[in-house]
């Protein structure tokens, strides 16, 4: 299972970002591999318009089956991520990427 | 002659001096060939009609056209996802998704798509009328659906149909939005002459200066108008001098304004220091067009 994170910095022990389309970037995680990536947000995150729905297509590109944020995802957004399938989980703030990790896997 | 009637602030007064200084100019101008066109672009509000009336000459549904997605057709390339400059489409490796709302309809998906999978389609924007108030006084108002994002593109075909249906030999004045955004740079683009209605007060005075910035950015010749004059301080009347824009007229704050304006009356014909006004800014505009 691939699990997708909107972080502020690379790494487990990155904060969790409350935004979506606008956060700095994006964790994922592959439970198979045990592999950590990150990408970047910065040029996404600059549009006027339309973040929500980039963000989203990251998340059908790499095929997250579970997306966490610090905060909401927007409505263009989550009707999208809906659309591919994945699960999402919401308000994950104040928490390190690890510790959103944890406390989404405790309430499985 | 198209003259455009803005202003940073909303609220100062460019539909009481739109509505006011057209049909002024229209009753100047009984007996003469000079005539009258009043188009209110403020598309999302339109309020300069609750001020005029008149016979209505025709009306007709506004459309723009957005992508539609044709799934049988696509073959999930990825290309209009990735030319979108405004991100309204969505690529989610099965599927496509059109955001309309997002969309500013420039084709760029659908002419660039190579198996023709984004035709283009109408898309309802709002309603336009056209009314009849004399001879020589026309008035032309769009009316933005609730729930439709963007404004500019049927301020442009509003203007079209002005364009199209008055020629040269008539004075159009255009009653524009409020604010320094897109709608109102597509209300003034084209006018020979802008006028900014401002109050004199420091909000006034703030956003003035934002207005006269944009019109400085579009090469725009402005002139000011001081709505209420009479409250607040002199700092609008320095900022004009110091910037060399004429401000051609000064409409009194008077109790009795309000009470017309309440009534959807016209201030100048009741109460005469407006008139004079009106006089003042009739003045102001042919002596910059001599000039």
């Amino acid at each position: 299972m691939k699990v997708l994170f909107s972080a502020k910095s690379e790494g487990w022990n990155a904060p969790m970002d409350d935004r979506f389309g606008r956060a700095e970037g994006f964790t994922l995680y592959n439970e198979e591999t045990d592999e950590l990536t990150w990408h970047s947000n910065q040029e996404n995150k600059q549009a006027e318009h339309g973040v929500g729905i980039q963000a989203a297509q990251l998340v059908a590109m790499l095929q997250a089956n579970v997306v966490i944020t610090g905060g909401n995802f927007g409505p263009k957004a989550s009707s999208l991520i809906q659309k591919t399938g994945a699960e999402m989980i919401e308000d994950m703030n104040n928490m390190s990427v690890k510790q959103a990790y944890e406390s989404y896997k405790s309430k499985q | 002659m198209q003259i455009a009637i803005a202003s940073g602030k909303g609220g100062t007064g460019k539909t009481t001096l739109s509505v006011n200084l057209s049909t002024f100019l229209a009753e100047k101008f009984k007996g003469t060939d000079q005539k009258v066109v009043l188009t209110d672009l403020d598309v999302e509000e339109p309020n300069s009609g609750l001020f005029l009336d008149g016979n209505l000459v025709h009306k007709e549904e506004q459309f723009r056209r957005v992508p539609e997605w044709d799934e049988e057709a696509c073959t999930l390339c990825k290309r209009c996802a990735k030319i979108c400059e405004f991100n309204a489409l969505a690529f989610l490796g099965i599927s496509v998704v059109v955001f309309p709302e997002l969309c500013h309809s420039c084709y760029a998906c659908s002419d660039l798509c190579p198996e023709n999978a984004l035709p283009m389609k109408y898309s309802r924007m709002g309603d336009l009328k056209h009314i009849s108030l004399s001879e020589n006084l026309h008035f032309v108002e769009s009316r933005l659906d609730i729930g439709i994002e963007q404004a500019t593109p049927l301020i442009n075909q509003t203007k079209q149909y002005t364009k199209g249906h008055f020629d040269n030999s008539w004075i159009s004045i255009l009653d524009a939005p409020p604010g320094t955004s897109c709608p109102v740079m597509e209300a003034v683009k084209d006018s020979d002459l802008v006028i900014l209605v401002t109050e004199p007060t420091p909000f006034g005075l703030h956003d003035l200066k934002l207005a006269v910035e944009t019109m400085e950015e579009l090469n725009k010749k402005t002139l000011v108008v001081i709505n209420k004059h009479g409250i607040g301080n002199s700092d609008v009347e320095q900022y004009c001098a110091e910037k060399n824009i004429p401000v051609i007229g000064r409409i009194p704050h008077l109790r009795k304004a309000a009470e017309v304006y309440s009534k959807g009356e016209l201030m100048f014909q009741q109460i005469p220091e407006i008139r004079t006004e009106m006089e003042n800014i009739y003045n102001g505009i042919t002596s910059w067009i001599k000039a």
